[in-house]
């Protein structure tokens, strides 16, 4: 028996069991802090040493990027532009899958904006239509985007991925956790400790650190 | 023995004047707190014919940032304010990697009568 998990109805042999072809990230927070100055001189005991805090901020940022990354859970709102084949259009009603989950929790933050859903049409030359809002919705059940009227009628038929989708994923509340922020400090000061890739020694990981503390809010993804 | 630990302490810019008379005067200014590992506590009182003098000598080794770069560069022009006294800077050590400061610090209380 063929192994059909993860194919697409109606698409090739592919990995992905979701019917996006390809998604990338298009807007991301790359100047705003999370941890304060504060919480990063205490815990690097600076104190009131304030000469270096320019370099703080950015190495803030970058352990804030990693965080986000390794949990693949927004801190700041992080957006993305996702595409969908033609072979995701023949069902009715449309139903197309965003790669990234969130929800809305009860502190009423989380959640995904839809910023907009566009497609090739095929006009010649080819230009790009938006839908009106009230073409489509928001499924979180599925984290799904539903087009209850099918495809749209003049759908390029031709090209690769006509039908683009750009949201915005919100903040999810873990970001506030104590225990984020505490593996967020101690990343920070391996960073500050060792400002270089290379070392003479054998550097060792202590129990109870950065993957630790992390790996409970890493969703699973099967 | 020597102990480790981690403590805040003041560090001040110094600044001198001479005044009318002539004397040489000392104004302390408060630069920022900074929290660095203190050891090494090593108090040591010699009794002389008047005073008593007391030559304490500590280690505090503070993280390697701009304004420490110019404590070292300029020892003269800083003080420590630590378990609220002044101690002065006798040497300053740059570890090789730029990541520490080492300052020995030198406290010398020549007023105290016997």
């Amino acid at each position: 028996m063929t192994d059909t998990l993860g194919q697409v109805p109606f698409g090739g042999g592919t990995r992905n069991p979701f019917n996006y072809d390809k998604f990338e990230q298009i807007n991301r927070a790359l100047t705003t802090g999370w941890l304060t100055l504060d919480e990063i001189t205490n815990q690097l005991n600076l104190f009131g040493d304030e000469s270096q805090d320019a370099y703080l901020e950015s190495l803030e940022l970058a352990v804030r990027m990693h965080i986000e990354d390794y949990l693949g859970m927004p801190i700041f709102p992080v957006s993305y532009r996702s595409y969908y084949g033609v072979s995701s259009l023949y069902a009715s009603p449309v139903s197309l899958d965003l790669p990234q989950v969130s929800y809305k929790d009860s502190y009423n933050s989380g959640g995904v904006v839809i910023n907009s859903v566009k497609y090739y049409n095929n006009a010649d030359p080819v230009t790009i239509t938006t839908l009106t809002s009230s073409d489509y919705f928001y499924d979180p059940t599925g984290n799904k985007i539903i087009l209850p009227g099918g495809m749209p009628q003049a759908i390029n038929m031709n090209m690769t991925s006509p039908l683009v989708i750009e949201f915005t994923v919100n903040p999810n509340f873990l970001q506030a956790y104590p225990v984020i922020k505490q593996a967020a400090l101690l990343l920070l000061t391996h960073l500050y400790n060792n400002r270089s890739e290379t070392t003479s020694g054998r550097l060792d990981n202590i129990p109870y650190g950065v993957d630790a503390l992390l790996r409970p809010y890493k969703p699973l993804v099967m | 023995m020597a102990i480790t630990r981690f403590e805040n302490v003041d560090v001040n810019d110094l600044t001198f004047s001479t005044n009318e008379y002539g004397e040489n005067e000392t104004v302390i200014t408060k630069k920022f707190t900074g929290r660095p590992l203190i050891s090494d506590v090593k108090n040591s009182l010699a009794i002389t014919d008047r005073y008593r003098i007391y030559q304490d000598l500590i280690q505090m080794k503070f993280n390697y940032t701009p304004w420490m770069k110019d404590v070292v560069d300029n020892q003269n022009l800083y003080s420590i304010t630590w378990r609220d006294k002044d101690w002065r800077i006798t040497d300053c050590l740059e570890s090789n990697d730029r990541m520490s400061v080492t300052l020995m610090c030198y406290r010398n209380d020549p007023a105290t009568a016997v």
